[in-house]
């Protein structure tokens, strides 16, 4: 026996029984089967065990597989959508409450820089640090008297025009602490305390908007606060009437240097006696922080000569 | 080809261009379903469950774990033919979810060392077989499946795609996403493992006459 063409044509049996090998392969592994015992009982080893593999007949799936299949996709069907709205409400949640930890922490350590972004607001009204965003140029804007933070604001005695829209520049405008959460940008201000006198406040993820003085219903500062303080100048103001909490928009836009407008819902404002429809947009730059609250009225409104 | 092979058992041939049919047909069935059309999958099933089933109980050889993850093999494919791409052969896709899922539950329960060999002999006879045969064929199921499952896993997934689903060594090396050269490696090894169990199981019976030179 050779062993070493023994152990060659043992490694080819396999295929060799299969009928795999080419001819002259074939010729080569039969031709040593047939003198050698030892590789001829390897090959009928071979040939027996493979040939009950082959001759394995195949067997029909249970009759129950297709109704557990069906059960099973139905299952799937079903799951996705409550799954999801449940993962989306949890991420929602577990956001808010990392906002909210977070932006306690935060202020807690009191690690807010001196210098912020300035915060821009809409005004439907003038004053010394207004731009003007107005559709019509004819329009005549009232004035705020920013000389005397201690008084209220002057204002022209023209009634505001439909759909006017000022912006507000604050002059000292607070610094900006933001979180930068994986999948949450959270923006948060500081009170800004304009000359016009108004502070804005809410519970930590809400925007509050109010109304800030008699002399118009225009004049609103809209802002994110989570302070609680709050200091109305208008004497006859309706605070509970005015207030208006609503939800920090999710779409914050991503692109740089996009100025995105969200409209908020519309509200009434009760400003003395007489109240006057408000339609809010608020405005993001690329950062996703609050660029612009844009505040448009109905221009019913009376103005408080005080 | 082999009584039971994948061919013949969907009522044709697969040889060249009525191959290239039975592919054209499952991809027109896919994109009705994609369209859509509940009813495809349905065929896609009816046709494939047979197959699928044999795949996963030559891997696992325990009817209940294999019908539970045949079942988990369809709901993954209805789940997933949206990424199926066009122009690639469904039944190559398919097998490779069965055997994937069938290995991966190996691994998982750890079927091996528990198996009730009993189980394997358990399937539904094909009424067109005489009792002989009906005897014959169990008989030698269950001994495969006894000696299968004695293989390691890597071997036994391709012994089932090359004897149970007579599958070529090109389709094979697709289905394990493997070149040829290492599905023939493969194969060889496995086949001899299987030939080592079995001499283990059975001792070496041949009763082959001898020539003696």
């Amino acid at each position: 026996m050779n062993l070493s063409r023994c152990h060659d044509v043992i490694e080819q049996l396999p295929a060799f029984v299969e009928g795999e090998l080419g001819n002259i392969e074939a010729a080569r592994v039969r031709g040593h089967v047939e003198i050698c015992r030892g590789c001829r009982a390897e090959e009928l080893q071979l040939r027996s065990c493979l040939g009950t593999l082959r001759s394995v007949a195949p067997i029909s799936a249970p009759s129950a597989l297709q109704a557990k299949f069906a059960a099973k996709v139905a299952k799937y069907e079903r799951a996705p959508a409550r799954s999801f709205g449940a993962m989306r409400w949890a991420a929602s949640a577990a956001c808010l409450l990392l906002v909210i930890g977070v932006g306690a922490t935060v202020r807690n350590s009191g690690w807010f820089h001196p210098q912020a972004p300035p915060i821009v607001t809409n005004v439907q009204t003038d004053n010394p640090s207004v731009r003007v965003a107005d559709s019509n140029p004819n329009t005549h804007n009232s004035t705020i008297n920013n000389e005397n933070p201690g008084s209220l604001p002057t204002v022209d005695k023209q009634p505001l025009e439909t759909n006017r829209v000022a912006i507000i520049e604050p002059e000292n405008p607070e610094p900006i602490v933001r979180d930068d959460t994986p999948r949450t940008r959270v923006i948060r201000h500081r009170p800004t305390v304009s000359n016009n006198a108004s502070v804005a406040s809410s519970n930590s993820e809400f925007l509050s908007i109010r109304a800030v003085d008699g002399t118009s219903a225009a004049d609103i500062i809209a802002m994110k606060r989570r302070t609680g303080q709050e200091r109305i100048a208008a004497a006859n103001y309706d605070q509970s009437a005015a207030k208006a909490e609503m939800p920090r928009p999710a779409n914050i836009p991503a692109a740089p240097g996009v100025k995105m407008i969200v409209p908020e819902r519309d509200e009434q404002l009760h400003v003395g006696s007489s109240v006057t429809n408000v339609h809010t947009e608020t405005g993001f730059d690329s950062r996703g922080e609050i660029a612009l609250i844009r505040i448009k009225t109905d221009g019913n409104v009376k103005l408080d000569e005080k | 080809m082999r009584a039971g092979s994948m061919a013949q058992r969907i009522g044709a041939v697969v040889t060249g261009e009525r191959a290239s049919n039975l592919e054209d047909a499952d991809n027109y069935l896919v994109s009705r379903f994609l369209d859509g059309d509940r009813s495809a999958f349905d065929t896609l099933f009816a046709k494939y469950q047979d197959y699928v089933y044999n795949i996963v109980f030559g891997i696992l050889g325990k009817p209940d774990e294999s019908q539970d993850v045949t079942a988990d093999v369809f709901v993954t494919v209805f789940r997933s033919l949206k990424g199926f791409r066009r122009g690639s052969r469904f039944a190559t896709w398919l097998y490779r979810i069965a055997v994937n899922r069938a290995v991966d539950s190996t691994r998982s329960a750890r079927l091996r060392s528990w198996l009730p060999f009993d189980d394997a002999t358990r399937e539904i006879p094909d009424t067109a077989d005489t009792p002989e045969r009906v005897f014959d064929k169990k008989e030698s199921r269950g001994i495969v499946q006894k000696v299968l499952m004695k293989v390691p896993v890597k071997y036994r997934d391709i012994l089932v795609l090359r004897y149970y689903q007579d599958l070529s060594i090109e389709e094979i090396s697709e289905v394990l996403s493997c070149t040829i050269s290492a599905a023939k490696v493969r194969l060889h090894r496995a086949r001899l493992q299987f030939k080592e169990k079995y001499v283990e199981e059975f001792g070496t019976d041949t009763n082959e006459p001898f020539p003696m030179p």
